[in-house]
């Protein structure tokens, strides 16, 4: 089977036919945005999927990462890929010029974090993460905070991670056990244990920043008492080096379908009691932070399903014309057709390419509308957009619903090819639908009865 | 969107039908879901998953619409990549026909509220 190659021809149509590039091109922020630039973006972006990102796929899908005395190592390939990751600026396209990031809208971005998790979906889970801090620090760091940490987030040389789950408290963050006391010098001092967490330790970068949501002394039960610190893994000195470790450790790590590659840490803070913390957004806004990127992390989840999806598009049609199976009608005895010419194959690469073209414009659109959200000059566009965005985001993400039927040609391709190990592939599909299965969101359902009607109304509007 | 199709001309015929059955359908539960939720604390709920299926894949027959309206034009205007913008037409026309008609059937569904959810009990659901 081939290496993944981006369809940069449908992205392109995408960006200028749905979205309009050109438009978003004129707003403050995204002057980098014009279809000459955007087409050389995408075209190295491409380049970068297939022959850095994509090759070790599998083989690292089949090492794992492994972790010895909380010291954890990726599999081969995964530093080098990473450094060139951070030298290409890919970590930070979308981050404002004033962090050195590329600024361009998330429209274009979304194309790109596409590529990546075709070609390297374990890979990409790492950038995936760090964007999630990024936006934290831009919506709720503070100036020193954002000085300190940002412009090394932006570019990847430092990584991040999410902490909000353990293991009596999943759905219902607001079980949380963590605790921060206060510390003389305004700092807190962490402590507890956190599970799942995605690139929880690692030697991709010198630092990693892990976001943390704890419990303040005589904070509120549930989800209001709730706050949100910034763990550094490696302290930072005034002068911007890198100084103590801190006192947190990978403890273990998870063996995640479709994901080896990707270390998914029990991290424990606090062993020695000397785990420091500096709280990000104000006591008990914990949750409200975390939600600022909650919006973001759910478009990447929609492309992460349709990426998958075209990934696995991409290997059955290469299939179908290969394998030969069975007479075609009007075939001499004997022959065998390649199974692209049975109707019921065509019925389901036709299913999977109409609802992959279909899923990238809805996510793209998405993007567009935040990218709008958040840089239109007008204050109607604003909330127009945002509201929009409100409406997409659901949908983006629930690309596993319309995207289910995939599973059937999937299923086929891979009965038949067992043999030729496809294994980590198909376990990377499994994982794409299990991904998708934890995005639902009946919570947003409310809004929508509101949203709705505007919809459907500027729909039929001629 | 619907007219426009219905005015661009064959191949466009049969896509502005099944649009504007789709978008109809759509205002129907919608108009459903906005007049009963607030009066039934579980029709939300039980509707939402076939309404989010709805909405998403309708949504998605309407952007394929629009990218093939888009191709049409620029194949008109002189693009000579054929063969990608008559794929576009192609798979909108088969997106509309085979699978948004079974997002237009979900308003049955949609619409029917909680009742079947929880006429069974939890012995009979156990059982």
């Amino acid at each position: 089977m081939g290496e993944y190659v981006a369809p940069l021809k449908d992205m392109r149509f995408v960006l200028n036919n749905i979205v309009d590039l050109n438009a978003l091109s004129k707003l403050e922020g995204f002057e980098h945005a014009e279809s000459d630039v955007v087409d050389a973006v995408l075209e190295e972006a491409g380049k970068f999927a297939t022959n850095v990102l994509s090759p070790i796929n599998k083989s690292g899908d089949l090492q794992g990462s492994q972790v010895k005395d909380a010291v954890v190592t990726t599999p081969d390939g995964w530093v080098d890929a990473y450094a060139q990751f951070v030298e290409g600026g890919w970590n930070g396209i979308s981050a404002p010029e004033e962090f050195d990031g590329g600024g361009l809208p998330s429209a274009v971005a979304l194309a790109t974090v596409e590529m990546w998790n075709s070609a390297n979906l374990a890979f990409s889970l790492c950038p995936l993460l760090t964007q999630g801090a990024i936006e934290s620090l831009l919506a709720h760091g503070t100036e020193q905070q954002q000085q300190t940490y940002l412009k090394k987030l932006v570019s990847g040389e430092w990584a991040a991670t999410m902490n909000l789950t353990e293991s009596q408290a999943g759905s219902d963050v607001g079980a949380l056990r963590s605790k921060a006391e206060p510390a003389e010098d305004g700092s807190w001092r962490i402590s507890g244990q956190k599970i799942f967490i995605t690139y929880g330790d690692h030697e991709l970068s010198e630092n990693i920043i892990h976001l943390v949501l704890a419990r303040t002394p005589g904070a509120p039960a549930g989800t209001r008492g709730i706050s949100l610190f910034i763990v550094p893994k490696f302290l930072v000195n005034d002068d911007g080096s890198l100084g103590a470790r801190n006192d947190l450790k990978c403890v273990s790590l998870e063996e995640k379908i479709g994901i080896h590659a990707s270390p998914t840490a029990v991290m424990s803070y606090g062993d020695e009691g000397n785990c420091v913390g500096y709280l990000i957004g104000g006591e008990n806004k914990g949750m409200a932070c975390m939600f600022t990127m909650m919006n973001s992390a759910r478009l990447n989840v929609g492309v992460q399903g349709l990426a998958i999806a075209e990934r696995a598009y991409q290997q059955a049609v290469e299939y179908a014309r290969e394998r030969k199976q069975g007479q075609g009608p009007g075939m001499p005895n004997g022959e065998m057709a390649p199974i692209i010419n049975h109707a019921d194959v065509r019925r389901m690469l036709m299913t999977m390419k109409a609802n992959i073209e279909a899923m990238r414009c809805l996510i793209y659109l998405n993007g567009e509308c935040l990218d709008k959200a958040h840089h239109h000059p007008d204050e109607t566009v604003r909330a127009e957009s945002m509201g929009m965005a409100e409406l997409l985001t659901p949908m983006s993400k629930a690309g596993r619903l319309i995207l289910g039927s995939n599973w059937h040609l999937l299923a086929y391709k891979y009965t038949v090819a067992w043999a030729l190990s496809k294994r980590p592939v198909l376990a990377n599909i499994i994982a794409m639908l299990v991904f998708c299965q934890f995005t639902r969101e009946p919570t947003a359902f409310r809004r929508w009865i509101l949203l709705a009607e505007n919809w459907v109304l500027t729909a039929v509007r001629p | 969107m619907v007219q426009e199709l219905a005015q661009t001309g064959n191949e466009f015929t049969a896509m502005s039908l099944h649009l504007g059955l789709a978008v109809s359908a759509l205002k129907e539960a919608t108009d459903w879901l906005y007049t009963n939720a607030p009066n039934d604390p579980n029709a939300a709920p039980a509707g939402a998953t076939p309404y989010l299926r709805m909405f998403s894949t309708i949504v998605g027959g309407y952007l394929l619409a629009k990218s093939a309206l888009k191709a049409k034009n620029l194949l008109a205007a002189g693009d000579s990549d054929k063969g990608f913008l008559s794929a576009k037409i192609i798979t909108a026309n088969f997106f509309v026909a085979q699978i948004m008609p079974q997002a237009t059937a979900l308003l049955g569904p949609v619409t029917e509220g909680a009742d079947t959810l929880f006429a069974i009990t939890e012995e009979q659901l156990s059982a």
